[in-house]
């Protein structure tokens, strides 16, 4: 009986010395987390500064200067989101007139031809719709919109196909001008108008006016880009159609004056003509002068 | 009892080495991997400019004042200026641009509404925050839904354009910017009229592409943020299918046409559709019906 007592006793003491595994306490502590999350459009635009156009060669002139990937988009969006391009200056937002901003005239505003008695009107009222643009790849979500040209994809025409009406290029590449194809939209109606979105007869770069027409949210960064035989971001696409991303927006421009420095290209998205020509007289030419103008994109949630 | 005492032994052996600091092998991190020349000086890539929420929803009652933030955080590498413009907006059907006349005005919020910084500068890496504060009367007048958009303005700066001295020439320079545009929204909860009717529910077959076309409008003084659906039955198998969700806004006095795309792959026959819009409302919902043929 000793003995056993003697043996409990040890036991009990080697335990008590060991008390971190008979000293466990319970304990409860409650935390609370909480998650918040925001609606996120993010948007990297690379482009230079200003884009120029410096036209001082017949050549330029007759061909136009097309600067190709001046600018790229690049977006990230946790919503829905539309994008599009918005063609403005001084002058539209303060509703005096959809022209390019002049910072400086050179020309004489108006002589007469002394020949035939006619007014050669040498204008500094440049449309701002002279400015063509031209994305790399499709708008991937325009099903409802209703305008001719939904997107800039077209590719840039011969301006020669402009004056013949016909179609310039070889084979299949063979196009034909038509008004607005490339143009840049042009809001009417002052500085609210620039950011309330387009209509659905415009161009966007991806999405469009209808609220089924949205690019879903995601990312360049994660999105892959389309192959030959389908999008992996489950958005539709011809077999064979160029590799392209809604998140990835490549952007060219390209400005031709003509001869005579008419801008016979210009024109709005309902084949409303805005060349020189149409909009003041056959006799009508820009006169020489720094030009500027401003290209907005907005990237905004789809509504 | 030799074995009692062996038990003993054995059981405080173990519960001593749960946790004898004096037998642990410290713990030492091991060693950092010497990182390559090449990679010591990458820069982390520039994603940008990011501006959050896209919306903004004010519920507030009549002489409440609510304030929201809008955060701008800088991804870049460089400095932008940003202009900060609360505006006045009409979205139509289709958007097209229409006079800003008394019945939209009627609901613009600009009048009560308070921005503040309207013109900031974000260095890279920094998060700025922008306050847009809700002043809402305290008449029966404020019982309406507004809206307004917030434009989040790059402010580019125009460099000298090189007209290589020629005065002859005509030199054209573009200015490129981004701009967001942040909605802004007042549904207060004591709106007296909200009401969605759809107007309309076809069936169209435009060109080869086969589609839905639904019309609604906002009959009442609250914003609509809806949720559509579409359901489809084939009358002879009665197999469903359901389209996908839409989710649209509709302003007062304004109509949405919007399209529910049909599956290629659709079987010819006959259909039923049901249209379905919840506008938010907890005592209705609308419903369309629609009978059409594949052919």
């Amino acid at each position: 009986m000793k003995k056993v007592v003697i043996c409990a006793a040890a036991f009990i003491a080697f335990s008590a010395i060991a008390n971190k595994s008979f000293a466990q306490l319970q304990d409860e502590k409650n935390v609370t987390i909480t998650m918040d999350l925001q609606p996120i459009l993010q948007l990297d635009m690379s482009t230079p500064d200003q884009i120029d156009f410096v036209f001082d060669d017949i050549g330029d002139y007759a061909g136009g200067i097309t600067k190709y990937g001046a600018t790229i988009l690049k977006v990230s969006a946790t919503v829905n989101w539309d994008l599009w391009a918005v063609g403005t200056s001084n002058n539209n937002m303060s509703g005096a007139g959809d022209f390019w901003d002049v910072q400086a005239s050179y020309g004489v505003l108006t002589d007469v031809n002394t020949a035939s008695g006619t007014a050669n009107s040498a204008t500094n009222e440049i449309p701002l719709q002279a400015l063509e643009l031209h994305q790399h790849g499709a708008n991937l979500s325009s099903a409802a919109a209703t305008g001719t040209f939904v997107d800039y994809s077209t590719a840039f025409a011969n301006p020669s196909s402009q004056q013949t009406g016909a179609a310039v290029g070889v084979g299949a590449t063979a196009v034909a001008w038509q008004p607005g194809q490339n143009n840049i939209y042009v809001p009417a109606g002052g500085a609210a108008a620039v950011y309330t979105i387009p209509s659905d007869a415009e161009k966007f770069i991806q999405g469009h006016f209808d609220p089924t027409d949205l690019i879903p949210g995601g990312s360049y960064l994660t999105q892959s880009f389309l192959n030959a035989t389908g999008n992996a971001n489950g958005q539709p696409v011809a077999s064979g159609a160029e590799m392209i991303s809604a998140y990835y927006n490549v952007i060219d421009y390209r400005i031709v004056p003509g001869l005579p420095v008419q801008f016979p290209l210009a024109a709005d998205n309902d084949a409303t003509l805005q060349n020189l020509a149409a909009q003041n007289s056959v006799e009508t030419y820009a006169a020489p002068g720094v030009y500027t103008m401003n290209v907005k994109y907005i990237l905004a949630e789809n509504q | 009892m030799r074995f009692l005492f062996a038990i003993c032994i054995l059981f405080s052996v173990q519960v001593w080495g749960q946790d004898n600091p004096a037998t642990e092998t410290p713990k030492t991190d091991p060693a950092p991997a010497a990182t390559p020349p090449s990679e010591e000086k990458k820069e982390k890539p520039s994603a940008g400019i990011a501006v959050s929420p896209s919306k903004i929803i004010f519920d507030g009652r009549p002489g409440m004042t609510q304030t929201r933030e809008i955060k701008i955080v800088n991804d870049s590498k460089k400095t932008e200026k940003f202009q900060v413009t609360p505006m006045d907006f009409s979205m139509g059907r289709t958007g097209r641009p229409e006079n800003m006349n008394q019945t939209v005005l009627k609901y613009g919020l600009t009048k009560k509404l308070n921005i503040s910084p309207s013109y900031l500068e974000v260095k890279p890496g920094e998060t700025a925050k922008i306050k847009v504060t809700l002043n809402i009367p305290d008449n029966e007048e404020a019982n309406i839904a507004g809206w307004a958009l917030v434009s989040i303005d790059q402010v580019a700066e125009r460099p000298p354009l090189d007209t290589k001295g020629k005065k002859d020439a005509v030199a054209m320079g573009i200015i490129p910017s981004y701009a967001f545009v942040i909605y802004l929204y007042h549904n207060p909860p004591t709106v007296i009229n909200n009401n969605i009717e759809i107007k309309n529910f076809a069936y169209k077959d435009t060109l080869g592409t086969k589609r839905l076309k639904m019309i609604a409008e906002n009959l009442g003084d609250g914003i609509g943020f809806c949720v559509s659906y579409c359901e489809l039955t084939n009358l002879k198998t009665g197999k469903t299918k359901k389209l996908n969700v839409k989710t649209f806004t509709i302003l007062p006095g304004n109509q949405r046409d919007f399209f529910y795309e049909l599956p290629k792959e659709l079987e010819k026959g006959e259909y039923n559709a049901v249209g379905v819009v919840d506008f938010g409302s907890d005592k209705e919902i609308k419903a369309a019906e629609l009978e059409f043929k594949i052919e």
